[in-house]
């Protein structure tokens, strides 16, 4: 506990240092702590990027601590801007104090990052959604490179029209817990746990929507699906916006069953496009030195990510934030009901259904009567009705 | 073999996820892969003639022995004989026209045969998700055997 105090502390300094003039830009930060033994592997994911997953219990409880902050409004959390909050391991509780008391002891080392980071001024490459290097396939949205230098500025965003998709792995933490000090069983935990990374890079590209693929956070999968236009977006919204969650169903269901998981629960979040705006999905590469890591803002992240904090899905349920939910196809939206939170109060902001219900709705659709239509060069195309024969 | 057959077997291939295509002696490939009906994944095994103008026809026999496929007439599908999914007749009359290009062909063949078999495997699919007991009146199909070529040659005539 006392090196992850050192190390809160450290990083507050740091971020004293960096954005101390400039508060206007930064509102704060909150931090939140935990510390046990967790299972660490390198991320793997369509784009290419940097990135470190921390697996087990003391990865998960001061994410969801953090989670359930969100759902309030900022006067009502209890964890407030420069405040950490510590879990006790003895009896579980979280305590929170100022991060101003924290010791806080910056060596030239921990200055010179400091510094460093001021000077380069931190480097937020807004993707560019259109061209760019490394095109992975067709369906996965095109990154450019660390250090590309034709990536719009912050101050002139690339902005998409989306919504995000978040999956959790079912009863992975649980494995985690169950395998701390057995190398052996760590090490199959691990080996299975890229199984599954690799098949959620082979879903980002395969896909119908282009897809941009956020680094794993623990064993939670975030995908954007961007849109060039508005018109693109609000045609896909009614149906592939519950279509990509069962694509992903249909794609992973088995990769996690096969290990030995329970399911994916999913969290949707689109929100509404206000007025003119050119976008509601900003996706930023944050570069440090040669090393790049993906990260979204807008509603969607944020809504999807609570979701999982208010709701809480188990595993083979999908949540779908209400203004996203008003826009379903009737067929799938009548499946959806509202949500009870952590707290067993009915949630006034999301909706749920159970996945296999919407698949349901999916499978009727897709045996409906159907033509297909023969089209040859310098003829007439025929359409004609697909009827089996048996004979 | 002719070099039509080949390109077909390997177009189906493409189409399929994990596609591959073995030999199966002189007569036939053997296209194997998934299918993604929408809804539902589906493993299936297509016999493409080495012939194409076999093919052209008589449609390839196709097979998806997924768990809820069922194997009766009814359903249009038998676990030896393969899937129902065209009436050969239908198929004979729209493939072989004057002056087409071997390439539309087979662009053609491609995409009607994946879009049937898509629907077929997805009537089965959804018809054990939700337990239908029998195949629905509203989901068009031939009758079975040779009243369904008649009810065809009979629908063809001008009227």
């Amino acid at each position: 506990m006392d090196s992850a105090n050192a190390f809160v502390g450290e990083l507050h300094g740091i971020y004293r240092l960096i954005y101390g003039g400039q508060l206007s830009r930064v509102d704060g930060w909150r931090m939140t702590v935990d510390t046990d033994k967790t299972l660490v592997v390198a991320g793997r994911g369509v784009h290419g990027d940097d990135s470190w997953v921390s697996l087990g219990q003391a990865a998960n409880r001061p994410a969801k601590h953090l989670y359930a902050q969100l759902e309030k409004a900022e006067a009502d959390r209890d964890l407030k801007r420069f405040c950490v909050g510590v879990r006790n391991p003895l009896n579980g509780r979280w305590i929170h104090e100022s991060l101003d008391r924290v010791p806080v002891r910056l060596d030239e080392a921990v200055k010179g990052i400091a510094e460093t980071v001021k000077r380069a001024e931190p480097k937020i490459d807004f993707i560019q959604a259109s061209t760019g290097w490394k095109q992975v396939t067709a369906r996965a949205l095109p990154l450019g490179p660390a250090g590309t230098p034709s990536s719009p500025s912050p101050e002139n965003p690339h902005t998409s029209f989306g919504w995000v998709m978040r999956t959790d792995l079912d009863g992975f933490t649980a494995r985690v817990q169950d395998c701390l000090d057995k190398d052996e069983k760590l090490q199959e935990l691990a080996e299975q746990f890229y199984c599954i990374m690799d098949a959620a890079a082979q879903f980002a590209q395969r896909h119908q929507e282009t897809l941009a693929q956020l680094p794993w956070a623990g064993d939670n999968f975030t995908a954007a699906a961007v849109f060039p236009d508005k018109a693109g977006y609000d045609a896909a919204i009614p149906k592939r916006l519950v279509e990509l969650s069962l694509d992903f169903e249909k794609d992973m269901a088995e990769a996690a069953t096969e290990c030995g998981f329970g399911g994916w629960a999913h969290g949707v979040a689109g929100g509404d496009v206000h007025g003119n705006a050119a976008g509601n999905v900003f996706l930023a590469g944050v570069e440090v030195g040669q090393r790049r890591f993906l990260a979204g803002a807008g509603e969607g992240f944020g809504r999807s990510a609570q979701a999982f904090g208010d709701i809480n899905p188990k595993a083979g349920m999908i949540v779908v934030y209400k203004p996203d939910w008003e826009r379903l196809d009737e067929s799938y939206k009548k499946v959806f009901e509202p949500a009870v939170n952590v707290r067993g109060q009915q949630s006034t902001i999301y909706y749920i259904a159970k996945a296999e219900s919407l698949l349901r709705v999916r499978a009727q659709q897709a045996s409906a009567v159907s033509f297909t239509t023969i089209s040859f060069p310098r003829e007439q195309p025929r359409i004609i009705p697909t009827k089996p024969h048996y004979q | 073999m002719n070099w039509s057959s080949f390109v077909y077997a390997h177009t189906l291939k493409a189409r399929l996820r994990h596609g591959v295509v073995d030999s199966l002696g002189r007569s036939h490939f053997l296209v194997r892969g998934t299918l993604d009906a929408g809804a539902v994944l589906a493993k299936i095994e297509i016999q493409v003639s080495k012939n194409m103008h076999w093919s052209l026809q008589n449609p390839p026999r196709v097979w998806c022995r997924e768990p809820w496929m069922r194997s009766e007439p009814d359903w249009h599908n038998d676990r030896e004989g393969g899937m129902c999914w065209v009436l050969e007749n239908e198929w004979r009359d729209v493939l072989n026209g004057d002056g087409r290009q071997p390439r539309d062909l087979v662009d053609v063949a491609t995409g009607w045969l994946l879009h049937n078999v898509k629907s077929l495997a997805s009537r089965h699919h959804y018809g054990n998700l939700v337990g239908l007991k029998a195949w629905p009146k509203e989901w068009d199909a031939w009758a079975h055997y040779d009243k369904g070529a008649k009810q065809y040659e009979r629908n063809k005539r001008p009227k």
